[in-house]
């Protein structure tokens, strides 16, 4: 039977002639199937029974000796799980004997069959019809069909494959050899496979077929991925009616990248992906996906890791105790506390890459409703590589390479002793303020002149080895019933600067297993250790970041090497010596994290055309970070405190806990008139808790680095907590021959971040997409989708209480109000929000478009509202506000050519297009960051929630202050393509950012460097114009970047044959970096950045960056 | 059917417990017990020290003695002392605004507690009194500092504690807020006066060690009122002068002395004289170091953690005596000077920085632990000087300028006059050199008060830009719009 012309029926066996075999029941029978009738055949007289085997066996199970006889023979047998008897025991000793024999010796009285299905296959089946699918009602004729599910290019089998017939609960998965057995209604059936990575294939038995085999094609274009509906539930993407975003195995490790967010920049149409911390080894991407969807709260997506919610926090590491970056005037501890300044990394930089089968982007609230409260932001679902049935198959890959500066600022150069002279009586002349005024002739420049220097490439110019080493094994024991996935990774990052890089250890552990027939648990453990050492940059208001010290510096003194018997050079020209700094000043960050999850599923009850599962999946996620930084007293910039208190020493303790459950009750119903219909309802719960403490020591004895050792010490400590619970319900229904999805569904959640802790709120949704019937040479397959629902955003800890400040005097507690009032009415914000879009197949399923509009309307938006301070407070916590976020995603992806020389090239392209307003306001239009002709981060009604304006100037009548930027971009487009011929690959993204702005503080602060800029003339004229309001330093953000390229050759198998004591399956060499080239019109080191960390709005800072970097790796991934 | 009772087992068990998670981050002392009530006096004292280091720097700069001189922040040059146009609300309007509103709240809240303590047992009428005498004295102080750093833009004093964060209380006029200063404080000398004898049921800061044996009366040496009396003889003087200047009239000038209300110039009087902190033949030479005076009542701070370092302190590098008032010191002679000023070893700024330059840099709070005056006896004898110019007693503001002059300064005695605007500028010069970058400010209240605000000063070497009020936080205008004139009772 052919259909979609995908399908073929081959027969395997010797015999020309079908004769039934008829032998004792004790002895196993060995045959083939007949290819049209389906008949038996005796195949006992094929050549791979007659191999020689010698067998030494003591009491071992059926599945050790059938593992010997394989070891002995070359063959592979196959069989499925619970059809060796577990408490057989086999005995026997033999030289040689025939192969035939052999499995007759193990094999004999256990009611089980050889059947012979390739040259060295065999599949051990039972005499009587056995399946794990749930056989067809009593009364009903039945047949046992068996078959194969192959690859349609290579032939190779597919294990691990869903074969289900339509209409029915009858289904079942292939083995390791792509072999599936199932027990099939009498009559023309329609039987369907499904498995990840390829389309989904059909095909139609007749009622005599015994046998049959499918032959499934690439979803290079992911046109049939599982899309997530609800927390135990989900649908075909040819189905869903959401625009939801999937990224697979593939796109995420093809190339090295530092972390993952990392690997995802370019490849999710809605979401925005930049960093925040320039590049500072150990990642600090952040991702905002349709929008900034808050103004105070958090607008970070929630991360679900395999059913745990993960923790995506920034714990600040505590460097403002060195840098006082985070320096408010006035404010108690603002120059020791943590600061967001201390630009810090995500947690999100603890999961391996190389451990993720995929990540899916739900980005609507319709999609992300589930989730409630928390998912106004979007959720970001990853599910990490699972076992398989059949063999251990391991995987290596190793990895060399290197970070290096990607780009420089140009600064001042001085060749010659005569311009270091001529600068220096331009600008540091007696009369000045400038270090060392006692000087007053060239005698001190010729001092001092070390020759021209390269202060950016001495100290950032990195060339340290990086490696990474993973490790990996999936398969299959206990006769397949348990499945596992392992995995290690042991990598290492070296920063630009010294003493600085990133290092990483994790390891990780998914089993599942068959506990009874009904009853299936999976249980998934990670741990990670990483060292992250980051180093001082960024704002500080002491002096201390290389740049700011670059400022000040002209390049001919020499700071790079230490004078004398490892005494640093002082810097006559500065507080503080960088390279002293980089290599004295310890900022080691260690991170313990263990995530463990598990999954428990239940079929309570089953019967032909409906299941009824009990799903419950939970787990936690506990991370500790330890910072514990030093600067020594003896560094010029330290002995230069103005405080009188030299030397710094920080310890940091910081633990965080994730837990949470959902118990889900999920019906399934399917074989009426076509309709296929899943209800689930159920129940989750979530407690977070994070706890912080920091000792900050200053005045430290010489040498001992521990904040006892200071003679001032401060403490600061945070605890914050969440309880969260919820109860859903949804129906999902599929019809009109599967053309019609139709979804509804409600989420009622309780936090006690809200201010009626007993309150539910709730988050409806809704869902439609409907698939056009084809039309021949017009294209496969149209989606039209609409979909609808409500997330909400909970407020931040603590905004329900009016809170005291606590400060001592004199050793004796004291405690007044605080400036702000909490709300005890306060409540979550809530995002609605609608989608429309559609998802056009063409040209042979080779070329999908997706076009999605979206308008999410955000209100009852948490805000601070301003009142009179004259009230005895200054501000009190409220839901006030409205404003709202439109926007585009387009997505392309095509296979331009695919022939049959293996030349082929998959492209993907994306574009998304965001733009927000605020609609209501119900406090003044206030800043978030910024001011005068630096620009503003101004909320304000009808205006961009991410407007910069610039309040150097006067404002109109109206108060208004004229838009000058904006952080967000006009749109971001990515595009990634993949090129194989043959064994060769090239694989490119590229990632474009047009608009949105950045604020050039950097530029700013080394304009008012006395003329050590290339351009010293025009920063003269910018800051004429600064002063005057212009915003000059206010800059275009947009830019072209090459994220990845990776180029790699799978070695001939031929060659890894010829490898002796060695079985690889395949060998693959690539050539990759990151970050490679790019292209902007911004100032500064990298249009990248944000000096003050994760924040929603006040993005695109720079100041005293960590410069960028780009990187470059050779890797060699072996299957074994 | 196993599994439905489970999950409604479930769901019935998580349903009926509540999501509670307590407010870790804020402390909540029992206020219905004694060491709750003392953790809120406590704060009381703690909390008014938060901005009196913008205070004293922003008054001392309005003084035309100091200014912000930092390599990198060059707004407060501006801020503080103008740059030839207005300054914008924004700009200065928070410093010294909400602190002392935020303080006033917690004031009445500790009023309002302390009926209800009845840990171990609830406080005696006197206790109370003692208490309510100290909370209001306070209060009172909190308010001065909001009165001198607005000056005639006035003060709303009637909306603290309210929670309709609608259009806020009227702005009463500068001689309004005084008026009602000085009645809180009488109120408070009054409770101070219940109790007498017993001692204070709280324990106060040892920056009022000179004040805390008893409450009352404020002439036993060691009473709070002490303390209440010499914030009321102030508060008197300024109310008497705001009165003065409330109309053309009455009001002083460059060259004349106005008409000072001489009703509460008397009352101030005998405010001070009440007082056992005002202690004339007591005054002594200052020694080069940390402050010290048994009669004075001062805020106290601790680098210790979670204690408030001295704010002053942390600016010794960038807060430099801009102005050469050296001309008006005699700086071989002059213990004051000896004991507060160096020579800045490195005079020369770049012009960047609006061409100012200073020779010497302030060094009174010489570590980060270092006290900060609120009142001592020197400011006090010089106050009465003020208090008997006003009356016209020229002989007696004499005695007193050159009682401290002599005892305090080391230096031979002026010749008398009887000239009004001799006399006020000998006064004001002692006055500059005896209480800058103190919490005192009586330099920068008695140029406005003299009516010298638009004044050139010509020791500051140019044009006289400086501004010598805070104005209204943005905040307090757009909550009043229509309202924003001062309204007097």
């Amino acid at each position: 039977m052919v259909r979609n012309g995908l399908l073929f029926v081959v027969l395997v066996g010797a015999a020309p002639a079908a004769r039934a075999v008829q032998l004792a029941d004790r002895v196993p029978v060995l045959f083939a199937v007949e290819r049209h009738s389906g008949a038996r055949v005796d195949a006992s007289g094929a050549p791979v029974f007659q191999r020689s085997v010698a067998l030494d066996l003591h009491g071992a199970t059926v599945a050790d000796a059938l593992d010997a006889i394989a070891r002995e023979t070359d063959v592979r047998f196959t069989y499925e799980p619970n059809v060796l008897p577990a408490a057989r025991r086999v005995s026997a000793q033999a030289r040689s004997i025939s192969l035939a024999a052999a499995l007759t010796e193990v094999l004999s009285g256990t009611g089980l069959d050889v059947q012979l299905t390739g040259v060295d296959h065999l599949v051990i089946v039972a005499r009587e019809p056995t399946t794990s699918a749930i056989m067809p009602r009593r009364g009903r004729q039945a047949r046992r069909m068996t078959g194969r599910v192959i690859d349609a290019e290579s032939r190779l089998p597919i294990p691990a494959a869903l074969v289900f017939v339509r209409g029915t609960t009858i289904s079942t998965t292939t083995s390791d050899s792509g072999t599936f057995a199932l027990a099939i209604p009498d009559t023309a059936t329609e039987i369907v496979v499904r498995r990840l990575g390829y389309r989904l294939a059909t095909a139609t038995v007749a009622a005599a077929d015994l046998t049959v085999t499918i032959a499934l094609t690439k979803d290079v274009l992911r046109l049939d991925a599982e899309i997530v509906t609800g927390v135990a539930t989900t649908i075909s993407s040819r189905n869903a009616a959401n625009a939801v975003a999937v990224v697979n195995a593939d796109q995420i490790a093809g190339t090295p990248a530092p972390t993952l967010e990392n690997a995802i920049q370019g490849k999710i149409p809605g979401a925005l992906i930049e960093q925040n911390n320039g590049g500072a080894p150990g990642g600090g991407l952040q991702i905002q996906i349709r929008g900034i969807t808050s103004i105070e709260s958090t607008a970070s997506p929630l991360y679900v890791v395999d059913g745990v919610i993960v923790n995506n926090q920034t714990v600040n590491s505590g460097a403002n105790a060195v840098t006082a970056g985070g320096l408010v005037p006035g404010q108690v501890g603002s120059a020791l506390a943590q600061s967001a300044y201390d630009n810090s990394p995500n947690r999100l930089a603890d999961i391996n890459p190389a451990d993720i089968e995929s990540i899916e982007v739900l980005k609507g609230s319709s999609a992300s409703a589930i989730y409630g409260a928390q998912a106004a932001s979007g959720v970001i679902i990853i599910t990490t590589k699972k076992g398989a049935a059949g063999r251990t198959a391991w995987s290596a890959t190793q990895r060399l390479g290197t970070y290096t500066l990607a780009n420089e600022l140009p600064l001042r150069t001085f060749p010659t002793l005569q311009r270091a002279d001529a600068w220096y009586l331009a600008y540091k002349a007696p009369g000045d303020a400038g270090t060392p005024a006692a000087h007053a002739d060239s005698a001190y420049v010729q001092s001092v002149y070390a020759g021209p220097q390269d202060y950016q490439r001495q100290l950032f110019g990195g060339g340290e080895l990086s490696y990474e080493t993973d490790l990996s094994a999936r398969g299959a024991a206990l006769r397949n019933t348990t499945s596992y996935f392992l995995s290690a990774l042991s990598k290492y990052d070296n920063g630009l600067m010294p003493n600085t890089g990133y290092n990483k250890q994790s390891v990780r552990s998914n089993v599942s297993t068959n506990l009874a027939s009904s009853l299936t648990v999976g249980a998934n453990l990670f741990y990670t250790h990483a060292l992250t050492r980051r180093g001082i940059t960024g704002n500080d208001n002491v002096g201390i970041a290389p740049y700011d010290v670059f400022s000040s510096t002209p390049q001919f003194v020499n700071l790079a090497r230490p004078s004398g018997a490892g005494a640093w050079s002082t810097n006559p020209f500065g507080v503080a010596n960088p390279f002293a700094d980089a290599s004295q000043i310890q900022t080691p960050e260690v991170i313990n994290r263990f995530i463990a999850g598990g999954t428990l599923d239940w079929s309570a009850y089953s019967a032909a055309h409906q299941t009824l599962h009990v799903i419950l999946i939970g787990g936690a996620d506990f991370a500790t970070q330890h910072d514990q930084i030093y600067a020594p007293p003896g560094l010029q910039v330290e002995r230069a405190n103005p405080a009188g208190l030299p030397g710094v020493a920080t310890s940091l303790d910081a633990s965080t806990t994730y837990s949470n459950y959902s118990l889900s009750l999920v019906h399934h119903f399917t074989g009426v008139s076509a309709l296929s219909a899943t209800t689930s309802l159920g129940i989750a719960g979530e407690n977070r808790s994070f706890n912080n403490t920091n000792n900050v020591g200053q005045n430290l004895v010489a040498g001992a680095n521990s904040f006892t050792a200071g003679t001032v010490q401060t403490g600061f400590f945070t605890q914050t907590g969440l309880q969260d619970f919820s109860l859903y319900a949804q129906e999902q229904v599929l019809t009109l021959a599967e053309r019609l999805s139709l979804t509804a569904g409600v989420t009622a959640e309780r936090s006690s971040e809200n201010g009626e802790i007993n309150a539910f709120y709730t988050y409806p949704k809704f869902s439609a997409s409907y698939r056009l019937p084809r039309i021949e040479h017009v294209f496969d397959d149209i989606k039209l989708r609409a979909a609808g629902g409500q997330s909400g955003t909970l407020p931040l800890y603590g905004v329900r209480y009016n809170p005291l400040v606590q400060q001592l005097i004199e050793g004796q507690s004291g405690t007044y109000p605080n400036t702000a009032l909490g709300n005890p009415r306060i409540k979550p914000e809530t995002n609605t929000e609608i989608e429309a879009g559609a998802d056009v197949t063409l040209a042979g399923s080779r070329a999908q478009l997706g076009a999605t509009v979206y308008q999410k309307r955000i209100t009852n938006v948490l805000l601070q509202a301003a009142h009179a301070a004259s009230f005895g407070s200054t501000s009190q916590w409220i839901n006030g506000g409205e404003f709202t976020n439109q926007g585009l995603e387009l997505s392309l992806s095509m296979t331009p050519i695919q022939m049959r020389n293996g030349l082929t090239w998959v492209s993907t392209s994306t574009y998304y297009r965001n733009y927000s307003v605020v609609n209501r306001l119900d406090v003044p239009s206030f800043d978030i960051t910024g001011g005068g002709a630096f620009g503003a981060n101004r909320i304000q009604v009808g205006r961009s929630v991410s407007q910069i304006v610039n309040e150097g100037v006067a404002p109109d009548r109206n108060g208004t202050f004229p838009q000058v930027g904006d952080v967000q971009p006009a749109f971001t487009m990515g595009f990634s393509n993949d090129f194989t011929v043959g064994p060769f690959r090239l694989a490119t993204v590229l990632d474009w950012k047009n608009g949105g702005n950045a604020i050039d503080f950097t530029r700013f602060l080394l304009d008012v460097s006395p003329g050590l800029m290339v351009d010293s003339a025009a920063a003269v004229q910018r800051l004429i114009g600064f002063s005057k309001g212009s915003p000059v330093y206010v800059e275009p953000g947009g830019y072209v970047k090459l994220r990845e390229v990776t180029m790699s050759v799978e070695v001939p198998s031929r060659w890894l044959r010829a490898i002796p004591r060695l079985t690889l399956s395949s060998a693959r060499l690539s050539l990759s970096g990151r970050n490679l080239w790019s292209s902007f019109a911004y100032h500064g080191l990298d249009p990248e950045v944000s000096a003050i960390g994760n924040t929603n709005i006040a993005r695109g800072e720079d100041i005293w960056p960590f410069p960028p970097a780009r990187s470059y790796f050779i890797s060699l991934d072996l299957g074994i | 059917m196993r599994g439905g009772i489970f999950l409604a087992a479930a769901l019935t068990f998580t349903a009926c417990s509540q999501p509670v998670v307590p407010d870790f981050g804020a402390p909540n002392p029992d206020a219905t017990s004694r060491l709750g009530m003392q953790t809120l006096v406590s704060g009381l004292f703690s909390g008014s020290r938060n901005d009196v280091g913008f205070y004293a720097m922003a008054m001392t700069a309005f003084a035309r003695d100091a200014g912000n001189f930092t390599q990198v922040e060059t707004q407060f040059i501006t801020e503080f002392m103008g740059d030839g146009t207005p300054l914008l609300p924004a700009d200065l309007g928070g410093f010294v605004w909400s602190n002392e509103f935020v303080m006033a709240r917690a004031a009445d809240s500790i009023l309002v507690s302390l009926g209800r303590v009845n840990k171990p047992a609830p406080y005696s009428a006197g206790e109370r009194a003692q208490i309510t005498g100290i909370v209001q004295t306070m209060k009172a102080l909190d308010y001065m500092y909001l009165a001198e750093t607005r000056d005639t833009t006035g003060v709303p004093l009637a909306g603290v504690g309210q929670t309709n964060f609608g259009t806020p209380a009227p702005i009463l006029c500068n001689k309004d807020v005084w008026r009602s200063i000085v009645a809180l404080l009488d109120s408070a000398n009054a409770q101070l006066n219940v109790d007498t004898l017993n001692p204070l049921p709280v324990i106060v800061p040892t920056g009022f060690a000179s004040v805390s044996g008893t409450a009352g009366p404020s002439m036993r040496a060691g009473s709070f009122a002490a303390f209440n009396r010499a914030l009321a003889g102030k508060a008197n003087l300024e109310l008497a002068y705001a009165i003065a200047r409330s109309t053309p009239a009455t009001a002083p000038t460059p060259t004349s002395s106005g008409l000072p209300d001489a009703a509460a110039l008397r009352r101030a009087d005998s405010a001070l004289l009440a007082s056992a902190l005002y202690q004339p033949s007591a005054l002594t030479a200052p020694m080069p170091g940390p402050f010290s005076d048994p009669n004075a009542v001062y805020h106290s701070f601790s680098p210790a953690s979670g204690d408030v370092v001295n704010p002053v302190n942390a600016n010794i590098g960038t807060y430099r005596m801009m102005n050469e008032f050296v001309a008006q010191v005699d700086t071989a002679h002059d213990a004051r000077w000896k004991a507060k000023f160096t020579t800045n070893p490195a005079p020369a700024q770049v012009p960047q920085y609006s061409d100012k330059s200073s020779s010497f840099i302030f060094t009174f709070y010489p570590s980060a632990a270092s006290p900060m005056p609120i009142v001592r006896a020197e400011e006090l004898v010089l106050g009465r000087a003020q208090v008997r110019l006003g009356l016209g007693d020229f002989a007696g503001a004499w005695g007193l300028i050159n009682q401290v002059r002599t005892l305090v300064g080391g230096l031979p005695p002026l010749a008398a006059t009887t000239d009004f605007v001799s006399t006020r500028d000998a006064l004001m010069r002692e006055q500059r050199i005896s209480t800058t970058m103190e919490s005192s400010a009586d330099r920068a209240i008695a140029i406005r008060m003299y009516g010298l605000a638009a004044v050139a000063d010509t020791t500051w070497g140019g044009a006289d830009l400086h501004t010598t009020v805070f104005p209204l936080p943005t905040i307090e205008l757009t909550g009043r719009t229509g309202h924003l004139t001062p309204v007097c009772q």
